[in-house]
């Protein structure tokens, strides 16, 4: 069987980010696999500015975002291959791919899965009535717009408030279409403040929080939607309803990580985040398998995954270059009930440990809180915050944490008056 | 002058800043300084669109090189609209030199 240190499945931005790292950390025999004819991933068709303000201190569109790391790839001459789908990983390292060439297989030291998320479907949210055609994902439906340029209605209503959904509103908007309003199910947005502000406000778009479509009329063609106000439990109000005419109904309800392959080679999921269980290497449970950007967890800014990714193509290295020692001790992070999720959910402490980088998301909005990471014995890291929201993950990195002979660590929001 | 409320968005962050008279607050930065500032005297935008490919299924990525005056951003689009562009496109390519005379460019994100 043909061999190769490191197989990375993926050539988006957490691909592209982890190869570039992982080859200038001393491993050299690389291959990157892309299914699709380029590379670059979804930033190809968010062609909206906004990415790489943390990255590049500058503001860049997806395809200028993607073309930098894609200019960094070739200058180091890291293979790749094109339209080349990976079939199954084996938790003995061992990657099937099928291509032009035909299936093939690869037997290496460590992986980095890369594969970013789906966008969660009409299926997944259970909305009744008819299955007319004029029903699309935000994200598909931008694939057509910004990819094909084709435009996919006319006369456009928003479910959901996430991000690719407002983009959508303006982009549509600003090439001829109405779109007639959003509605969000949830009391607060799902969106970036930034977006609501300069998608939907600068044309006058309304969003209705609280609300939801309860209702598709159209046998073969959407002809109208239903929406209903709901309460906070989130069951829709009798007596709310609201027939609002339209040809499309774009669902911007959210993504999540596309992960059956890792875990049907054996890696434990994380059932918050529907990712992998990863320690702060990025590492899952399975020795040099790695897992990184939207695939492990979805997150809101490309800035953030590249950076994730850095870490886990540095430590993929790292791993197959034996160059981090031997683990002393290994503990789990838990956190406080108002969290969603937060990772990593495991530490495993070496001699000399890199600072720990967490990411978590709160459940609801809070104003001002306290965040300490602490285990039984003392409160190790404490920083005030203001503005959590729901839709921005927050990061915390915690330097020289002694945890050597710590138990677990639990991760606390507190709610400051 | 009167009040006025908006959220920044110069970043990802979206930092609510409230403009009263003279007195601008609840910025974290300079730029959201200066965009509380241009949105009140002159709002501006960046703008981006896609161009045909002549022979081609495809359409290429463009944005306007500077933010444009957000009142200008449909005449701006029905420019971008008419044209069609042919291979090879180089990243950064102009393909509107001075797009409408606002002294901004319409420019590839993309090579092609």
């Amino acid at each position: 069987m043909n061999k190769k240190d490191l197989v990375i499945i993926g050539g988006g931005s957490a691909g592209l980010a982890s190869a570039i790292s992982a080859y200038d950390e001393g491993v050299k025999d690389i291959l990157l696999i892309e299914r699709n004819a380029e590379l670059g991933g979804i930033l190809n068709q968010c062609i909206h500015p906004g990415f790489g303000l943390h990255h590049f201190n500058e503001e860049l569109t997806g395809p200028e975002y993607a073309h930098r790391y894609i200019e960094e790839l070739k200058r180091r001459n890291i293979e790749y291959l094109l339209n080349t789908q990976v079939t199954s990983i084996s938790k003995d390292k061992i990657v099937t791919f099928m291509n032009e060439n035909g299936i093939q297989k690869l037997e290496c030291k460590a992986i980095i899965f890369a594969t970013g998320c789906n966008e969660r479907t009409r299926g997944q949210i259970l909305t009744p009535g008819y299955r007319p055609k004029g029903i699309y994902t935000a994200g598909l439906a931008q694939k057509y717009m910004n990819i094909d340029g084709r435009l996919v209605g006319k006369n456009i209503y928003i479910l959901g408030s996430g991000d690719i959904g407002l983009i959508m509103a303006r982009r549509m908007t600003l090439e001829g279409a109405k779109v007639i309003g959003v509605s969000e199910i949830m009391p607060y947005s799902n969106g970036l403040k930034r977006n609501i502000a300069q998608c939907l406000d600068d044309f006058n778009i309304p969003l209705r929080l609280s609300n939801t479509v309860t209702k598709i009329f159209g046998k073969d063609k959407l002809e109208a939607i239903e929406l209903s106000d709901v309460d906070k439990n989130l069951k829709p109000i009798p007596g709310s309803e609201k027939i609002v005419k339209c040809d499309t109904l774009l669902l911007s309800v959210g993504l999540y990580p596309f992960n059956a392959m890792l875990k049907n080679a054996g890696c434990k999921v994380n059932l918050e985040t529907k990712g992998s269980l990863v320690d702060q290497n990025l590492e899952t449970t399975i020795e040099g398998i790695f897992s990184t950007g939207n695939v492990l967890h979805v997150h809101d800014l490309v800035d953030f995954v590249s950076e994730e990714s850095e870490r886990a193509g540095k430590n993929a290295a790292r791993y197959i270059l034996n160059k981090r020692g031997k683990s002393l001790n290994t503990l789990n992070v838990k956190h406080s009930e108002n969290v969603s999720y937060v990772l990593p959910t495991i530490i495993k402490v070496y001699e000399n440990n890199e600072p720990i980088i967490f990411s978590f998301r709160v459940k609801k909005p809070i104003k001002k809180t306290t965040i300490c990471i602490k285990n039984s014995a003392k409160i190790l890291l404490n920083m005030k915050k203001m503005n959590l929201l729901p839709a921005e993950m927050i990061k915390i990195t915690a330097k020289d944490l002694d945890l050597k002979n710590s138990d677990d660590l639990v991760l606390e929001v507190k709610e400051d008056e | 002058m009167s009040k006025k409320k908006l959220i920044c968005i110069v970043c990802p962050n979206g930092c609510e800043i409230e403009i009263d008279g003279d007195k601008i607050s609840g910025y974290t930065c300079k730029r959201g300084l200066d965009y509380a500032k241009s949105e009140f005297l002159n709002p501006v935008r960046s703008l981006s669109s896609t161009v045909k490919i002549a022979d081609s299924d495809l359409v290429c990525p463009v944005k306007t090189s500077k933010p444009i005056p957000k009142g200008k951003m449909f005449e701006v689009i029905k420019e971008i609209n008419k044209v069609s562009i042919k291979k090879p496109i180089k990243y950064h390519q102009i393909i509107i030199k001075n797009v409408l005379n606002l002294g901004v460019d319409i420019i590839a994100t993309k090579e092609f």
